[in-house]
């Protein structure tokens, strides 16, 4: 999508705000939402920096109501909420003109063209209305729906709709962008398609965005941070670019026996061990130690490394892990 | 334009005024409206009252023409209270057409795409929302009747001379006030059924039946409870009581002025409650 240049049109104020720029992403404290008497949300505080944030969890988990949450569909009924360093009660409105949300159910306006349909939503964002339209033009081409522009978006097939919505999130160029669910429905070409929109949009680094999904590859190709909710509670939070640099080096070792003694051995090398069980370790090597220093080790020990094999922590694990953690704990 | 290979860029140049941006629901919501060929009929027909009325305040004012035609117009057809009375009448039936025809999918549209999300995502809050729809239904309204209305008027002062207007301003703000009242009690009923109904006859055939068949409902209950209160429901009586208060002449209905203007905050009231009910960027279940 082509950048705009600044004072187009009936402009009376800029759309960045520098308090913004240096603002973590999303930063919550004691965040709790109640719908009657069950609370969709408890308690969640977190803060998070990353370009690309997966929210991820089971159906009802509370994904989809942080997300409304933070868009000021819901009014907190405990804590506080700030995204992009606007706080999502008093701040609302500036908040808004600086998201994007692409919602996870079909949404548009089905009597309208797409280029009328994002143009309006671009308008509705603050866009001059000159501005809206170049740029509703230039966000159907970016996803592909150049050439159907002028069709009524009701008359779309499913993948296309996909398009239109996230045609309509982007065209007011946010720098964040919510996007829940958006590979549903979509078959294996679209889905990459889409994947790689949201990867480019990520890699030109002027955009954040958060995704909502219950498909943990896609948030795996995609984000750098994840936030694992279960039952309205938050289970994990995770940097995804931080473990996957130190799990560059961890290993699964079995041994015959003495896997206390190897232990100690081993950490005395500098390395980071764990007893995972009876003759089972988890050691996270530091970039001067290799292999061979550990079979040494074994070695000197008489002990017998019966298996080694390099391991990384999948966003499955991870997820996995975090449903099987009681409420509160990490 | 090729700009499919330029990568995603913020937007970083300036904001048009939040003030104001309710008015673009509106006008893309009145570009849908006037697609709508039966509005359009609706709206044509609308001006034919008008039209008539014009001729006659010409006629009473062209002494050659009253004597070709040889009618006693001025008797017949006395330009009064009761001669604009009749005209907001008029325009009242017409405007309700277009309220009909128009108002139904105003919001009923956007509940059935599911586009409520998309709107209150932006910085436009749900009562802009609803502003930016009504907004078109009083563009609509106004074009039926106080604007028409006022021309009349105008045009017997440009013949009559600016004493007439002077002598009879009550009949003049009378017009003005009365459009006002009748739109925003048809636009908001309209827009509140529109909001709790998705399916369009549905909107509509509600919409017809709370003026029509209210008047019945009211007989029927003043009939089997024997109290005066069913006339409440008669949103005819209702307005017309208004109306007749406005233009300083005697009521010929039981609703007196006051109690249909509580009727009329009321319904109002209730219909503004329908819509923050159902104006929402989402559906709470179970």
């Amino acid at each position: 999508m082509q950048v705009e240049t600044e004072g187009e049109g009936e402009a009376n104020r800029p759309v960045q705000a520098a308090s913004s720029d240096a603002a973590p992403l999303i930063e919550t404290e004691g965040l709790g939402v109640r719908f009657g008497k069950t609370w969709a949300l408890q308690d969640v505080s977190v803060k998070l920096q990353g370009k690309a944030v997966g929210l991820l969890g089971p159906n009802g988990a509370g994904k989809t109501t942080l997300v409304h949450t933070l868009l000021g569909f819901h009014r907190p009924d405990r804590g506080s909420a700030k995204v992009l360093g606007y706080d999502i009660v008093r701040q609302g409105h500036d908040l808004k003109a600086r998201v994007g949300y692409m919602p996870e159910r079909d949404s548009f306006v089905s009597e309208m063209t797409a280029v009328h349909f994002v143009r309006l939503m671009g308008e509705l964002s603050g866009l001059p209305p000159r501005v809206a339209l170049e740029r509703a033009h230039e966000a159907l081409f970016f996803v592909g729906l150049g050439e159907s522009r002028y069709r009524k978006v009701g008359t779309y097939s499913l993948g296309m709709k996909q398009m239109a919505k996230l045609a309509q999130a982007l065209v007011h160029g946010p720098r964040l962008i919510f996007l829940d669910e958006p590979t549903n429905g979509l078959d294996p070409r679209g889905r990459q398609r889409m994947l790689d929109l949201i990867t480019s949009i990520r890699d030109r680094g002027e955009a954040r965005i958060v995704i909502s999904s219950h498909l943990l590859r896609d948030v795996e190709s995609v984000c750098d941070e994840v936030l694992v909710l279960k039952e309205g509670r938050v289970v994990s939070c995770r940097n995804l670019e931080e473990e996957r640099r130190s799990n560059r080096s961890f290993l699964e070792i079995e041994v015959r026996d003495g896997e206390g003694s190897f232990a100690e051995a081993v950490a005395a090398l500098g390395c980071e061990v764990a007893v995972q069980g009876r003759r089972r370790l988890k050691v996270v090597l530091p970039a001067d130690v290799t292999v061979g220093d550990l079979y040494a080790v074994a070695h000197e020990r008489r002990t017998q490394i019966r298996r080694l094999i390099f391991k990384r922590d999948s966003l499955e694990d991870i997820f996995l892990r975090a449903m099987e953690v009681d409420h509160g704990g990490l | 334009m090729a700009v499919f290979d330029q990568g995603y860029r913020v937007y970083r140049g300036a904001l048009t005024p939040a003030a104001g941006r309710f008015l673009i629901l509106a006008r893309y919501a009145l570009r849908v409206a006037v697609k709508s060929r039966r509005t359009l009929v609706f709206l044509v027909l609308s001006g034919m009252v008008p039209l008539i009325a014009a001729i006659i305040i010409y006629l009473h004012h062209n002494a050659e023409a009253i004597a070709i035609l040889r009618i006693p117009i001025a008797e017949i057809l006395p330009i009064d209270g009761k001669f604009f009375l009749w005209l907001l009448r008029g325009q009242g039936i017409a405007a309700f057409m277009v309220f009909l025809s128009a108002g139904s999918t105003l919001i009923s549209a956007d509940l059935r795409d599911n586009a409520l999300p998309l709107y209150l995502s932006r910085p436009i809050s749900r009562g802009e929302y609803v502003l930016g729809k009504l907004v078109v239904l009083l563009i609509l309204g106004s074009a039926v009747t106080w604007v028409p209305l006022l021309l009349l008027f105008s045009l017997q002062t440009s013949l009559q001379g600016f004493s007439w207007a002077f002598d009879h301003l009550r009949w003049g703000v009378g017009l003005f006030v009365g459009s006002w009242v009748l739109m925003i009690l048809l636009g908001l009923v309209g827009l509140a059924i529109s909001a709790a109904l998705r399916a369009k006859a549905a909107a509509e055939a509600v919409f017809a039946g709370f003026f029509l068949l209210t008047p019945l409902l009211g007989k029927v209950i003043d009939e089997t409870l024997r109290t005066d209160w069913g006339v409440l429901l008669n949103f005819v009586a209702v307005l017309d009581s208004i109306w007749l208060g406005l233009f300083g002449l005697k009521a010929s209905s039981d609703v007196s002025a006051m109690t249909a203007w509580c009727v009329v905050i009321a319904f109002g009231l209730m219909a503004a409650w329908v819509l923050h009910r159902r104006i929402r960027a989402y559906e709470v279940v179970g």
